[in-house]
């Protein structure tokens, strides 16, 4: 019986889209020691729970005490966030036992935070010699256990010494002065809980990029089902309908902006400036791999990573170190504020006194914009030099898709530094990526019309995947938004949606192993991090009123990486490719 | 299993952080179900007089419930061997008569764990405290038994000196209320240097648990009988204040206890309101207290006197006011208008926490946590449109013109302009980041990027756009349009034109009657009448936007000193 095609369409797009990555990237239990397994449960648990946290945060909000916290969460929260925050720190102090040094200082600097964020409330001198004992200790562990194989015990070790620190600074100083009336603990909840979550903020912007590899992954395998499944006059006539539907909708919605025309012309002629360098950065890219002579003489000037489906697996680790560039000033200024506050009390005590501030505020920095947007530069900066490495790598699609993130955080610096005419929305992007798409696709018509060139089943698929992959270039709200209806709040869509996607299909590097990175640790690592990220998520959603936003990390990740990606893919599969050459995914099936 | 052991050792030892509801709920006895909830308003007739008085229950913690004694009550207390407590919670009780100027009365019971215990009654005219606390509702007495109390107790004389400091007894009875069987009247019997006097609270059960107090010494016999009464409030707008002159001078507070006004602590609040002539302060942790000016007695100094005090249950997420009233949002979700005398004329429960309340006409607008929009009328909390957007952004807009009125919804679909009258509605499609848009005199006003673009807010036609510096930030009202950049503060008219420049600032509050531009060092107002500026005194720190108020004298400022202690400055 013949398989109508729709529903295989559907099936091989769900199967293509969604299953391979979710198979290829979870996480798998093979070769792990013994004890990691109730841990890595423990963080799934909190990560399961903040989900549902987040999805429900409506009703659970109603039913909960409502207190007399100023940002409207329940006072019964404090203690499960105190909980949830310090098997959190204990969770990211585990990993960081053997890990980069990054993720170790991170791991030590974590507990210290969260002690720090107690320590804000406290209205008399406090006793550091517990926490510096305590901090001591994970410090001894870290070195100790640097060259050790993982340990059941450690994660125990990790959570007793951080635990009762915190138990012996809520007693101190928490019970006091909520008993005192003078600690809003709806606040002080969420206060803890950053405490820990400001160190996924990193991991919050990737899970943003996350979901356009979805977008992504659609464009390209939805044209290649549909040249499985339909005759290629169909095909054609599909592309024809595409074409008009995504004029129409993209153009709608870019004409039906609330700027002036000529602004939105502006802004349209900047996206396609922006498109066109990323296109001559691209061509400038492939010449210079073209003429150079450690060229792969195999694969001739098509090195095979400047295919679409070679984008991917190197596209995760670069967003990450994107992320974690670009998080850093917000990162820094946060817990060197923490530690201002939370030392003010304690060094009183030596005549030390002063009004606590950020560091921002404390090195007079405000003029260079906020901590958050400050950001933008130094992830500038490593764009460029993540190029120069990958070019030296001869990794060139590598290099191409981290040029373009560059010339995006360029160009949203720029927005951020006032420069009028670099503040373009997505459906500009979006309208610019569709006309070049169209104006490739006319001219290829033409051409084949006249019989210069003439246009096969592949090219077809490729100005399909072309066409969707500019779609997909504004599609990041449509994918987000019917989310947020059901959230109840604005961007829990897109940061949920992005790291729900992040942790049943990022794992791949967790999997692996290596000598400075065992995979114990790259387990913890990835849970750690994405059970933060989840929890802060879900609090988010529960407070009436909670000014951390993390939407917008997730939609600079969106919106940087995330476009970088599906740009580099239209010029992938409009540049890369040439009549006589392999197609761009696997064939079977065909 | 050693991992979730130690988890839920930490979950165990961190469980004393929750605030305890009351004692009651800490030591379960048979007297919890005659507590009143926090925030709830009841009605009680006064006996002899026949006035109607609001009685506002209020849990507050120890410390913050002891502070708000008198200090005169208080330093009776510590001679009596009370020491201030630093833990467990009280319950507060206002009794209000609004048509009388100063009638306020509060009693201060000590929550302790068998139940509570009365510490002080304090009024206009007098006041008595007792040490240990009067215990006025435990098992014993409601299983019929009388309790004997021995203690110190004091009494106000003339101009609220203590007439009576030392020893006293008690006896303690409970004892049914004719008609209401599920209410109990506690009598104290109290015998002081061989007078006896009597002092008692009646206490009732049920779905809603109440309270009324009786203190037959004090004058006070108070019943559960009134329904809540009639009032008809007055919502044009307030008028503007006189001709400004550029003078500041302190603001004192003061009480009326026991028969005198003493300065009272500086009161500090995360928003000022002006209520006619009153200043309403409401701290967000939920507390309200009204502020009625005072005849002038040193023309250094503007006086202001406690009028009443309010406590709506939960914490203040939003507040509007118009005309007579101020209207209170909190996140247990209740909607509450009070008036310029702290009276309550309507409460409401909406679905979700409060987040945002505006008045509108003769009408508010109140938006909860999960979206819902309703309009209200702001005389009776009748309900005369609502609708929901789970996705809402920011607070909802309005503009009175054309009339009866346009409101902008913003979700991530644009900004939807509704006619509530016709429910004819236009979208406009607004980038929810770095935007900022406002209704105003007729106009949907957008800042997106650096453009600013007018729309007609009942057609969608494009007015006018306006290419503006980078970093400027929108200030908009119903009849204003103040635009903020790194240079220049400027005024501009509903046709785009500049009515007014001034120097730089961040801190821009807007109202019908002008603008206020707050300065590091100073205030600038800018009047249809012209600007008028003043500076700060040395040591005063900028106040920040919410704790400003224009009242009928001038502009109430709450500031915060060099040595953060809270300051009041009216400037005229």
């Amino acid at each position: 019986m013949t398989q109508h095609p729709v529903p295989a369409i559907a099936i091989g797009v769900v199967q293509h889209v969604i299953v391979e990555p979710v198979s290829q990237g979870r996480l798998r239990r093979r070769g792990w020691p013994d004890g990691l397994s109730p841990v890595v449960v423990l963080g799934l648990v909190i990560y399961l729970l903040a989900a549902v946290a987040t999805v429900a945060n409506g009703p659970i909000r109603r039913a909960l005490p409502s207190g007399d916290s100023a940002i409207g969460v329940s006072p019964v929260l404090y203690p499960i966030a105190l909980v949830v925050a310090v098997v959190l720190t204990t969770l990211l102090t585990t990993a960081a036992l053997r890990a980069p040094l990054l993720l170790r200082v991170a791991g030590l600097v974590a507990p210290t935070t969260l002690w720090f964020s107690i320590a804000n409330y406290a209205n008399a001198p406090v006793n550091p010699l517990v926490p510096v004992i305590a901090l001591l200790v994970l410090v001894a562990l870290v070195v100790w256990r640097a060259r050790t194989p993982f340990a059941w015990w450690e994660f125990t070790v990790v959570l007793a010494v951080i635990g009762a620190t915190t138990l012996w600074l809520t007693w101190e100083i928490t019970i006091p002065a909520v008993r005192g009336g003078y600690l809003d603990s709806g606040l002080a909840a969420l206060v803890v809980l950053f405490a820990v979550g400001v160190f996924a903020v990193p991991v919050t912007v990737s899970a943003g990029a996350a979901v356009s590899e979805v977008a992504f992954t659609t464009a390209l395998w939805l044209p290649e089902l549909l040249s499985r499944h339909l005759r290629p006059q169909t095909v054609r006539w599909c592309v024809a309908a595409l074409a008009v539907v995504a004029l129409v909708v993209v153009g709608w919605r870019w004409a039906g902006g609330v700027l002036p025309l000529r602004a939105r012309t502006v802004s349209l002629l900047v996206a396609l400036v922006v498109l066109l360098v990323s296109w001559a950065v691209w061509r400038a890219l492939d010449a210079w791999f073209d003429r150079s002579p450690a060229g792969s003489p195999e694969w001739g000037p098509f090195v095979p990573d400047t295919w679409p489906e070679h984008l991917l697996p190197g596209f995760r680790g670069t967003t990450l170190a994107v992320a974690v560039v670009m998080s850093a000033p917000f990162m820094i200024n946060i817990i060197w504020s923490r530690a201002e506050y939370g030392l003010q009390s304690s060094l009183a005590v030596l005549d030390i006194h002063y009004v606590p501030l950020s560091l921002q505020d404390r090195l007079g920095l405000g003029w260079l914009g906020t901590s958050f947007t400050d950001g933008l530069w130094p992830a500038l900066l490593l764009c460029v030099v993540l190029t120069v490495i990958n070019v030296r790598q001869r990794r060139r699609g590598a290099a191409e898709l981290v040029a373009i993130m560059g010339l995006l955080a360029l160009l949203k610096a720029l927005a951020a530094a006032g420069v009028w005419f670099t503040a373009i929305g997505m459906d500009d992007f979006a309208l610019a990526g569709l006309l070049v798409v169209l104006a490739v696709l006319l001219v290829r018509v033409v051409r084949s019309a006249h019989g210069s060139r003439s246009l096969g089943a592949q090219q077809w698929e490729d100005l399909a995947a072309a066409l969707l992959l500019a779609v997909a270039v504004g599609a990041r709200d449509v994918l987000a938004d019917p989310l947020s209806l059901v959230f109840g709040t604005i961007g829990g869509g897109l940061v949920f949606l992005g790291l729900a996607w992040t942790l049943l299909t990022g794992a791949e590097d967790a999997n692996g192993h290596s000598r400075r990175f065992p995979q114990p640790a790259r387990v913890l690592a990835v849970v750690a991090y994405l059970s933060t990220a989840a929890a802060l998520t879900a609090f988010d959603s529960l407070a009436v009123d909670f000014q951390v936003d993390l939407e917008r990390f997730a939609l600079n990740g969106a919106e940087i990486c995330g476009t970088a990606l599906v740009v580099a893919g239209l010029w992938s599969v409009l540049l890369s490719r040439r009549p006589d050459a392999p197609p761009l995914l696997p064939v079977a099936g065909r | 299993m050693l991992p979730a052991l130690l988890v839920l050792g930490l979950a165990v030892g961190v469980q004393p952080v929750v605030p305890r509801e009351s004692a009651a709920t800490a030591t379960p006895t048979a007297s919890q179900g005659y507590l009143p909830a926090d925030g709830a308003v009841r009605w009680i007739r006064e006996n002899p007089g026949d006035g109607v008085w609001q009685v506002t229950a209020a849990r507050r913690e120890a410390p913050k419930a002891y502070a708000m004694v008198s200090l005169r009550a208080r330093t009776q207390l510590a001679e009596l061997g009370r020491s201030q407590d630093t833990a467990g919670q009280w319950l507060v009780i206002d009794a209000l008569r609004p048509d009388v100027a100063g009638a306020l009365v509060t009693f201060s019971y000590d929550l302790t764990p068998t139940g509570p215990a009365l510490v002080a009654v304090e009024s206009s005219q007098s006041w008595s405290v007792f040490q240990p606390g009067l215990p006025m509702l435990d098992d014993r007495l409601l299983a019929g038994q009388t309790v004997s109390w021995q203690g110190g107790m004091s009494i106000s004389g003339d101009r609220g000196m203590p007439s009576y400091t030392g020893e006293a007894t008690a006896e303690v009875n409970a004892e049914t209320v004719d008609g209401r069987p599920e209410c109990r009247r506690v009598v104290a019997t109290i015998t002081v240097s061989g007078s006896v006097s009597r002092t008692g609270t009646t206490w009732c059960s049920g779905d809603e648990p109440g309270w009324a107090g009786s203190s037959d010494g004090n004058g006070y016999g108070f019943d559960i009988a009134a329904d809540r009464p009639a009032s008809a409030p007055d919502l044009s707008a307030n008028p503007a204040p006189a001709a400004l002159a550029g003078r500041s001078r302190k603001v004192r507070t003061f009480r009326g206890v026991g028969g005198v006004l003493l300065e009272y602590v500086t009161p500090t609040a995360s928003q000022l309101m002006r209520v006619r002539d009153r200043v309403v302060l409401v701290d967000i942790n939920g507390d309200m207290e009204g502020w009625a000016p005072l005849e002038e007695q040193d023309p250094a100094y503007s006086d202001y006197y406690l009028a009443w005090r309010a406590r709506p249950g939960s914490a203040v997420r939003a507040i509007a006011q118009q005309g007579d009233l101020v209207f209170v949002g909190t996140t247990a979700g209740r909607l509450l208008a009070y008036d310029f005398a702290g009276r309550v004329v309507w409460e409401t429960q909406l679905e979700d926490a409060a987040v945002n309340v505006q008045p509108w006409g003769d009408h508010v607008l109140v938006t909860d946590a999960d979206g819902g929009v309703q309009i209200l009328d702001g005389a009776t909390g009748a309900e005369s449109w609502s609708t929901e957007r789970d996705n809402l952004i920011g607070a909802p807009m309005l503009t009175t013109q054309p009339a009866p009125g346009l409101l902008g919804l913003q979700t991530p679909f644009g900004i939807e302009v509704i006619d509530i009258e016709t429910l004819r509605s236009w979208t406009a499609r607004v980038d929810e980041r770095g935007s900022q848009a406002g209704l105003t005199s007729g106009l949907l006003v957008v800042r997106q990027g650096n453009w600013l673009v007018a729309r007609d807010a009942a057609t969608g036609t494009e007015r006018w756009t306006l290419l503006i510096p980078p970093r400027t930030r929108m200030a908009i009202a119903p009849n204003s349009l103040v635009l903020s950049s790194p240079d220049v503060v400027t005024g501009l008219a509903p046709d785009g034109s500049i009515r007014w420049t001034a120097p730089p600032t961040g801190s821009v509050l807007t109202g019908n009657a002008g603008t206020l531009l707050v300065y590091s060092n100073g205030l600038l107002f800018q009047g249809a009448d012209g600007a008028t500026r003043w500076t700060f005194a040395a040591d005063l720190r900028a106040p920040v936007t919410g704790s400003i108020a224009l009242t009928a004298r001038g502009v109430i400022v709450l500031h915060r000193d060099a040595s953060f202690g809270t300051q009041w400055w009216e400037y005229a």
